[in-house]
């Protein structure tokens, strides 16, 4: 039996139901540094202006410089900032180093959530190029 | 090899066997299933999408066709 059909729509809020719960459980600041990160390497400018005005100036700054080190962001956001451009730009050279950095800081049950948060973010991100799909759907009841 | 962690399902790596579905809270969950559930409702993707999706992409990342 072929399962229900549902509409783009449909899907999209799905993903981006996702990747909100699953932001729920980080730290905003990982988030938003992060998805700012991912915007920025997918050249998505509409997502880069969203995540910099919820971010403190001071971190959307050291982003424009980074990787160069900066006060502005921590050990543990600056592992989080490496793991996740090395897995929007190619997944398969994400390695031990890089997960290691990241599993200093964070419990392997949130080192779970963020990677799954990343993926979901890039997804969403990738999907919101294409479709141009995302203020519809997130200001629609 | 870093290890690889899946997104549903039990994995397995040098590390040994993980099971994903331990590791997610209970919303987190249901989110995945219902996503899951929606993309199979869209009955596949038609190729000329895949081509747009794969065309946009390589040209934001500056990548060969």
């Amino acid at each position: 039996m072929n399962a229900a059909r549902t509409d783009v729509g449909s899907a999209w809020r799905a993903l981006v139901d996702v990747e909100d719960t699953i932001a729920e459980a980080l730290d905003p600041a990982i988030v938003g540094i992060c998805g700012l990160r991912i915007s920025s390497i997918l050249d998505n400018s509409g997502e880069a202006d969203r995540a910099s005005a919820s971010l403190p100036s001071a971190k959307v700054a050291a982003l424009t410089h980074w990787p160069r080190a900066s006060p502005a962001l921590t050990g543990m956001e600056r592992a989080c900032l490496a793991f996740a451009e090395q897995f929007v730009i190619d997944v398969t050279s994400v390695d031990d180093e890089l997960v290691d950095a990241v599993a200093s800081h964070l419990a392997p049950e949130v080192l779970y959530l963020f990677v799954r948060w990343v993926q979901s973010n890039e997804a969403r991100q990738r999907a919101e190029l294409v479709l141009r799909h995302d203020q519809e759907v997130r200001s629609s009841p | 090899m870093s290890p690889r962690i899946p997104t549903s399902g039990l994995g397995r790596d040098r590390h040994g066997v993980l099971d994903a579905r331990s590791l997610e809270p209970d919303a987190v969950r249901a989110a995945t299933s219902r996503y899951d559930e929606a993309v199979r409702g869209l009955g596949g993707v038609d190729a000329a999408t895949v081509e747009l999706v794969r065309f946009r992409n390589a040209n934001h990342q500056q990548c060969h066709l």
